[in-house]
């Protein structure tokens, strides 16, 4: 699933998946900002079909924290 | 290339952007798209790269500050000269209510304020201005206050008279994608991001189009294919008699209006031709004879009615009429005739008439290619005398210059001492804050709960309202002592206010405090660079930091003295100290 969540993650900020670690924290990804966050909100919903909550989206700033949400959620 | 209604799929709008960007990909000039905003605009951008690039136009986009379109006109609309620039001003009407005062809001007391911002744009020469009508604000019981319906009425009227302005008009869009489709609440509270994807494709389509009208992009031909195009049934075996087309009864209706549309765009100047497999003299005898044609033979710039491939046909036509090939649009029920254009001639748009008669008139009334209309030439002229006389007196009711305007503005900072009940607030600041963050140093409960208790520091939290309303609890100070020294460990503040000197009033309110408060003569700051702070970077030297250490890349180190108070005169508004 990490590998997943790091493909959507670069697709939203433009990079290759390669150079986005499966331990990345939204602080050391360059372009991980807060607009992006969003599209990544709008695209992992879409890649996974779920719906977060406000508290979550605040939340889930890496990909581990991600990964957690989703499997919280169910996450296709 | 469709330019339609069509929500492009992710998969391929991507594919295309990446096309887009290759050298030589689009050979039109490029576009400079800025966006002067109060709500956040950014995901636009490749939905507007999207539809420029079908219509071959490259294109910069850049969005402005948060909320500072007022700011930035003042400092200068930045134009780049030679190439096409496009200034938008996309604004939420909840950072707008005029009048509210008044016991509510104002429609004409807004449109007032906003075509005062408007004119003074298009005083840059050269520039397009694309605005829009309003969509009801969040708060609103629903989309019927007269009031909203006065401020849209009155700039539909504004824009319709110019010649440089672009209006999108919301209110449409919002009906075509439907308005829970349109914005998402969620979205808007949590990133002041309102609209969602369909309908900023759908804004981007209505920007692409006018503005590549202006550059001479709009498709200039049409081309028709006739039975079960122009009418239903096909005339060669039904007759004269036996093809349906009606005014008043189904099916024939909905060939008779998907005629009229037809008829619309001759009016706007479009060329329609004929491209059909039929004997010439049994689609002619329709154009003749057939009571509910619309369409007529002196609508006709050309026709190639033959059994000949259609795609030679039209290059045949097109040629005639001294045309690119770029420049049609090709209508056919048949998918067979439809992928064999498009698989010879690419750069033709072709669109396929759906099967159901009801779903026919669709095509045209979503397809955005064609020229908009114009408003006729007696009208403007007139319009224009209504336009001087509006411009007059807007420009006794415009503020006179930059600081009028802040002082219009009524901005109120507050600066107070962090209390048990903020403990919630300030960690999610010190969790949030990137950009204007000078150190960066996260906190958990805890360690704010200890600071707060302790002697040694102080936690100092900026509160900013202004006559729109209030922005709550946006910046922050942590501050410790020790010995003779003070040192201000954290600055931050959401950029959501930035750009009217309240960073200013902040640090020198926050530093005055700490002379009076702890008796120093000294306070040490230090600036972190992370990814996204840069726009800190010489906020301490801005404002009369001594930089003790460092350079470059790394941390820089400052010291702060009592003797020398940082200025803050440039600030309009009142500080308070609670």
């Amino acid at each position: 699933m990490k590998e997943r969540i790091r493909v959507v993650i670069a697709d939203v900020v433009g990079a290759n998946p390669e150079e986005i670690p499966l331990d990345a924290h939204q602080e050391g990804v360059s372009g991980w900002n807060s607009i992006r966050h969003m599209n990544l909100v709008i695209a992992l919903e879409k890649e996974f079909q779920v719906r977060f909550s406000d508290l979550q989206i605040a939340e889930m700033m890496s990909i581990a924290l991600i990964e957690d949400t989703l499997l919280e959620l169910g996450g296709k | 290339m469709k330019a339609s209604q069509d929500f492009p799929a992710p998969r391929s709008l991507n594919q295309r952007l990446r096309e887009f960007a290759e050298p030589g990909q689009l050979s039109g000039p490029l576009v400079h798209v800025r966006f002067l905003r109060n709500v956040t605009t950014e995901s636009i951008d490749p939905f507007l790269t999207y539809h420029l690039g079908n219509r071959g136009l490259r294109v910069q986009v850049s969005h402005g500050d948060y909320d500072a379109m007022e700011t930035e006109i003042f400092s200068g609309i930045v134009t780049t000269p030679g190439e096409p620039n496009v200034i938008v001003t996309a604004l939420g009407l909840d950072r707008l209510r005029w009048g509210e005062g008044k016991g509510g809001f104002d429609g004409d007391a807004a449109f007032d304020y906003l075509a005062g911002w408007w004119e003074r744009i298009l005083e840059t020469e050269g520039l397009v201005l694309a605005i829009h009508t309003f969509l009801p604000a969040w708060d609103s019981l629903g989309a019927e206050d007269p009031e909203l319906l006065t401020l849209n009425g009155r700039i539909r009227e504004w824009s319709a008279t110019r010649s440089r302005v672009i209006l999108t008009d919301f209110d449409a869009l919002a009906r075509n994608v439907g308005l829970a489709n349109a914005r998402e609440p969620r979205f808007w509270y949590l990133f002041q991001a309102p609209y969602q994807e369909a309908f900023l494709n759908a804004w981007a389509i209505s920007l692409a189009a006018a503005i590549g009208h202006r550059l001479g992009k709009s498709k200039k031909l049409l081309l028709l294919d006739c039975d079960n195009t122009l009418w239903g049934g096909v005339v060669g075996e039904d007759g004269l008699e036996g093809i349906k087309l009606d005014e008043g009864t189904y099916p024939g209706r909905a060939w008779f209006d998907f005629q009229n549309q037809v008829c619309e765009l001759v009016r706007r100047g479009v060329l329609v031709g004929l491209i059909s497999k039929n004997n010439e003299a049994d689609v002619f005898e329709v154009f003749d004879q057939h009571p509910a044609m619309r369409l007529k033979r002196e609508h006709l710039a050309g026709w190639r009615i033959n059994w000949e491939n259609k795609a030679d046909n039209i290059r045949a036509l097109a040629e005639e009429l001294n045309l690119g090939l770029d420049s049609i649009v090709f209508i056919d029920d048949s998918p067979h005739e439809c992928e064999l254009v498009g698989g010879f001639l690419p750069m033709v748009d072709v669109l396929p008439l759906p099967v159901d008669p009801w779903e026919i008139t669709s095509v045209l009334g979503t397809y955005n290619g064609f020229p908009l209309r114009q408003a006729s030439g007696e009208d403007a002229r007139r319009t224009e005398m209504y336009r001087e006389e509006s411009r007059r007196r807007n420009a006794q009711s415009q503020f006179g210059s930059h600081e009028d305007y802040l002082r219009s503005l009524d901005l109120r900072v507050t600066v107070r001492l962090a209390g048990p009940e903020d403990l919630g607030r300030v960690t999610q600041l010190t969790q949030r804050t990137n950009q204007f963050n000078l150190a960066t140093n996260r906190y958990q409960e805890e360690e704010i709960g200890r600071l707060l208790d302790s002697g040694d520091s102080m936690v100092l939290l900026l509160e900013v309202a202004d006559r729109f309303g209030d922005y709550g609890k946006v910046g922050l100070v942590i501050a410790s002592r020790a010995g003779e020294k003070a040192e201000i460990r954290d600055f931050m503040m959401s950029c959501r206010v930035l750009g009217r000197k309240v960073e200013t009033a902040f640090l020198g309110t926050a530093l005055g405090l700490i002379y009076e408060r702890w008796e120093v003569t000294e306070t040490l700051a230090s600036y972190v660079p992370t990814e996204k702070n840069a726009q800190t970077e010489d906020f301490y030297d801005r404002h009369g930091g001594e930089m003790t250490l460092g350079g470059g890349d790394v941390r820089k180190e400052y010291r702060f003295v009592r003797e020398k108070p940082v200025e803050i005169s440039g600030f309009v508004g009142t500080v308070t100290l609670a």
